[in-house]
């Protein structure tokens, strides 16, 4: 009995000995944060998102760095920028995570953002977003680019690749609306092309025959309709007879979504469009993506699902380069190196703008996508104080 | 020529589906005193399940009449089961329909998923008259003939019929009518019922004209409905009907000869009105 006892406690010494000098760190999880509008009107969106992050998480990325567990928290905004900065107070302040994904939407991002750099707290935005995040921010890594990005391509592709020579605008009468359409026209009109009309509807219109009505001759029609309603457009064009090549220059989140665009149904076919992500892509690792979504979702992954997994690749690979240390500036170091993602390689300009491929595709009659062209764009400040603006170029 | 004569047709056709969603919010409040908050997700319950039904049958009259039982019973269960209780306390009217709002649109969330749709059109409505280059649907016609159609039944209803007169006399003055020995209970459930099956009813043949539908359509379209109610009066058919078309009207034309007001015209509407006919255009 006596050596009994004298055995356990040599025993229950060695293990607080073990315990005293190891590091505090070492079992101690790496905390991520997410943060979307699962419920409310950006609920669809948030979905897709969270789905290609879970899936990325479950399947795809080490569970472990560092000998660190992976844990990633997931906040609901209830699709409200102040509940979004709510959200983001908690996995920051409480929960202690050393980076955060999302939100999507421009307004939750600017509004959680603004506290998340005075934090110090890595951010990764999904797929393209609002271009103030390059301006204002100093760590928000936009993972797509600034949006654009993504309608500048476009504007190449219809003048050089589709050879369209004329182009009609009809667009939400939105911030990000104009932002799309500007850099499109530039694009456009830059290398020859001219836009002989522009459009510009409220936010929330249902009653699209007015504007339809009034459409001049052109080659084709550039839209921007924005706003889960705002889908209404693309039916009245069709119902009213429009007959030229409709380009939607950004996807405005549904025309990306194979759920989505099955739902919205024959009005859609044949629509051009560009964003970061479609299920089609011969991305390395991509095909496994696909059908690992499909086979748990029951659907192709969408634009969102696949910025989800691009985003949530991007920060392993971040957290890899750094052995699971998750020091801020370390971390900044090494979110600004390259990535091989299923949305294509990603880099980063030095304001931590995504160069990663804009995918102009086309939706087919059975709703899948054909890949017309991918166009590399950057964005960088040019311009100081209140000069400074966005100058987009092609990279390749 | 062309964009004068599709803008005005685009305005009774809107006009028309306006009319639909807005009278029965109209007659409620005139007979019962209620403000349905949830009338708005009514409509949208019969877009969504009457949109399914339509596109799973192929059948729009099917559609319809799922499409509008289901905001019926919807509303029957509202009626009997909560605001029965609440007749004359408007604040807990208001608390029970929003709740309401947000039970009926998580359920669809639930259900059908948040992305937008589109409505259903039947093959023997697809296609457009010609106007000039472009075409005006005929399922938008159809819209036009449909709510004229209900509007001369609804107006018959309530002119014409021993129940109308009933509830004319309940608008004026509940007491004495159920003085006089009738009892409002049956009338009451009957037109909640009605204006609720007419916002399902319409959620099924507006949605092609609002270009589809999605989770926010009921409260969009709930504004509006009250809109009509506060520009053409409250508690008749005919002026829900004349709130609507000038409603639709305007803000058809806005969007062809004013792009600039088009946002804010209904409101402009509403407030002109409130100034100078504050009990709305036609007055009981």
């Amino acid at each position: 009995m006596k050596k009994f006892r004298a055995l356990l406690s040599i025993t229950c010494l060695i293990a607080a000995l073990i315990g005293f000098t190891m590091p505090a760190s070492a079992a101690e999880p790496i905390k991520l944060g997410a943060i979307f509008g699962l419920t409310g009107l950006m609920a669809p969106i948030a979905e897709e998102s969270v789905q290609g992050l879970k899936l990325a998480f479950e399947q795809f990325l080490p569970k472990e760095i560092g000998g660190r567990p992976i844990e990633v928290i997931y906040e609901d905004s209830s699709s409200k920028p102040d509940l979004a900065v709510q959200k983001a107070k908690k996995l920051v302040e409480r929960d202690k995570v050393c980076m955060i994904f999302g939100p999507v939407h421009g307004g939750h991002v600017m509004a959680t953002t603004g506290y998340l750099d005075q934090m110090k707290v890595p951010t990764l935005t999904l797929g393209t977003n609002t271009g103030a995040l390059i301006m204002h921010r100093k760590w928000t890594w936009v993972t797509g680019g600034a949006n654009p990005q993504c309608s500048y391509p476009v504007g190449v592709f219809a003048y050089e690749n589709a050879r369209f020579k004329t182009c009609t605008v009809l667009a939400t009468d939105r911030e990000v609306g104009h932002e799309f359409i500007e850099n499109f026209a530039a694009a456009f009109e830059g290398l020859g092309g001219k836009v002989i009309q522009q459009q510009w509807f409220p936010p929330g219109t249902t009653q699209f025959a007015p504007y339809v009505a009034q459409i001049q001759k052109a080659d084709f029609l550039a839209t921007w309709i924005g706003d889960a309603d705002g889908i209404a457009g693309f039916p009245t064009l069709r119902q009213m007879g429009i007959k030229m090549p409709i380009i939607q220059v950004n996807h405005a989140g549904a025309l990306l979504s194979p759920k989505a665009v099955k739902q919205i149904g024959d009005s859609v076919v044949g629509i051009m469009t560009a964003g970061n992500y479609v299920s089609t892509l011969a991305t390395p690792g991509n095909k496994e993506f696909v059908q690992a979504y499909q086979k748990k979702y029951g659907a192709p992954p969408g634009t969102f699902a696949g910025q989800g997994m691009s985003a949530a690749q991007v920060a392993m690979a971040a957290l890899k380069r750094t052995g699971g240390d998750t020091t801020p500036e370390k971390l900044r170091e090494a979110l600004m190196q390259p990535t091989d993602t299923v949305m294509g390689h990603i880099e980063f300009t030095k304001d931590r703008g995504g160069i990663n491929p804009i995918h102009i595709v086309q939706i087919e009659p059975d709703f899948s996508y054909k890949v017309l062209k991918s166009i590399v764009t950057r964005a960088d400040i040019v311009g100081e104080g209140k000069e400074a603006k966005l100058k987009i170029s092609v990279v390749r | 020529m062309d964009t004068l004569i599709i803008t005005l047709l685009s305005g009774i056709c809107y006009g028309f589906v306006l009319f639909l969603v807005a009278t029965g919010l109209s007659l409620v409040l005139g007979l019962m005193g209620i403000v349905n908050l949830a009338h708005g997700a009514l409509f949208m319950a019969g877009a969504y399940t009457g949109t399914y039904v339509a596109k799973a049958t192929h059948s729009l009259f099917l559609g319809i009449l799922v499409g509008g039982s289901l905001a019926a019973a919807v509303g029957f269960l509202m009626e009997r089961g909560f605001l029965r209780f609440f007749y004359k306390q408007q604040l807990m009217q208001i608390l029970v329909t929003l709740g309401f709002v947000h039970i009926i649109t998580n359920i669809h969330q639930w259900i059908y998923g948040g992305w937008p749709q589109s409505g259903f059109i039947p093959s023997y409505l697809q296609g457009a008259i010609p106007i000039g280059d472009l075409g005006f649907p005929y399922h938008r016609l159809s819209v036009i003939v449909v709510g004229a159609a209900a509007c001369v039944i609804l107006w018959l209803l309530q002119e014409k019929t021993k129940i109308g007169a009933i509830v004319r006399a309940g608008m004026n003055d509940a007491e004495i009518t159920t003085g006089l020995g009738i009892n409002l209970t049956p009338i009451n459930v009957g037109t909640f019922c009605l204006g609720a099956f007419l916002a399902g009813f319409a959620g099924v043949v507006g949605a092609p004209v609002l270009g589809g539908f999605n989770l926010g359509s009921g409260q969009e379209m709930f504004f509006v409905a009250i809109g009509v109610c506060i520009v053409g009066g409250v508690g008749s058919i005919q002026g829900a009907l004349v709130g609507a078309l000038l409603i639709g009207l305007a803000v058809n034309f806005a969007g062809t000869y004013a792009q600039s007001i088009a946002i804010f015209v209904m409101y402009m509407l509403m407030i002109l009105v409130l100034l100078f006919k504050p009990a709305g255009l036609i007055t009981r």
